[in-house]
């Protein structure tokens, strides 16, 4: 789980600075948040993720289970991620992004503790 | 009787109570003021979400039981109730559409509420695409197991995160912290409605049940 959190952090920090610059968006004043919201969006899927692709490799159609099955567990984080980000970038009041925030922070929760428990019901054989 | 035949009696016992609750709901039911007939839908659409969101935190209660017990009844139940929630996910994403075309003017629209129940049905898929793309039995078993959980605790968030944003899709008015806000004679013919989809539950689960039990007790008295 970290190897795959330290290559999606490095993919992510490309990202960001494309996107600041391609987009010409003012990011610097925000960065310390931002990066806190990136984080706690990605610690999520990330475990699930990593879950999953265990899982998967024993199955056919591997490169195309993954997907399937990440897709419902994706879209949820990337929503509050989006909402929280937004309102980071429009300068909006932290009390309007604390839903996504709470909702984040939920989620990574309990999913880095499904993905620590549940882990090794995968691999054992 | 076997299993089956109990299951399927439950079943066609659930589908002609179904019918009499859509008599009470066309005859005997008002009409609501605002949404006017199309309102009728209701008595399908809410029970029949209520047993999605129900079904798979059953398929990971027993995933859950599975790992502890190794059972393999209790992944044939998981199974079961996949395939249900499954049907009951189609019939809610089908009959949503129908109220809000008259209601909404349009078919379908990328809201929170209605997003969230097109992934809890791209949840079910990947759970029946996954145990069908793992050859061996025990290790689908387990694979169906741990996605089971996962489904189950995504559900909450699934259910509570159209609290936090706002939504076009009309807010819970029986299942929430204060008194239903149905009148009497409404309130009566959902419970009623929710009596039978729970009966249909029961009798669907138990005839897949039962055919999957069939068939794995086939399988282990040919082989020996």
């Amino acid at each position: 789980m970290a190897a795959n959190l330290v290559f999606v952090a490095a993919v992510e920090t490309i990202g960001l600075f494309l996107f600041a610059v391609l987009f010409d968006v003012p990011i610097w004043h925000v960065l310390g948040a931002l990066v806190g919201v990136i984080a706690l969006a990605t610690l999520g899927f990330i475990a699930v993720g990593t879950l999953f692709s265990a899982m998967v490799l024993r199955t056919r159609f591997a490169e195309l289970m993954l997907p399937v099955l990440l897709l419902p567990f994706l879209m949820l984080p990337l929503r509050w991620a989006v909402q929280a980000t937004s309102a980071l970038l429009a300068a909006r009041p932290l009390s309007e992004m604390m839903g996504s925030l709470k909702l984040l922070a939920a989620y990574d929760i309990v999913f880095v503790t499904l993905a620590t428990l549940l882990f090794p019901s995968i691999v054992e054989e | 009787m076997s299993l089956v035949q109990k299951g399927r009696g439950i079943t066609l016992v659930g589908l002609a109570l179904l019918g009499g609750v859509y008599v009470r709901a066309l005859a005997f039911t008002p009409v609501e003021r605002l949404q006017g007939p199309a309102q009728k839908i209701y008595y399908l659409h809410v029970p029949a979400a209520i047993w999605t969101e129900t079904a798979i935190i059953m398929v990971g209660l027993a995933g859950a039981f599975y790992l502890f017990l190794g059972d393999r009844r209790l992944d044939l139940f998981a199974q079961a109730s996949a395939e249900v929630g499954t049907v009951f996910a189609t019939i809610v994403l089908t009959t949503g559409p129908i109220w809000g075309k008259p209601i909404w003017g349009t078919w379908w629209t990328w809201d929170a509420r209605l997003t969230s129940m097109l992934l809890l049905f791209f949840l079910y898929l990947g759970y029946l695409l996954m145990r069908g793309a793992v050859r061996d039995p025990a290790l689908a078993a387990r694979y169906g197991a741990v996605l089971g959980i996962c489904g189950a605790c995504l559900v909450p968030f699934i259910h509570f995160s159209v609290y936090f944003f706002p939504t076009l899709h009309p807010q819970p008015i029986v299942l929430k912290p204060s008194t239903p806000s149905l009148p009497g004679s409404m309130l009566t013919t959902f419970l009623s409605s929710f009596a039978v989809f729970t009966l249909l539950y029961v009798g669907f689960v138990t005839q897949r049940y039962a055919i999957g039990r069939e068939k794995e007790l086939g399988e282990a008295g040919s082989h020996a």
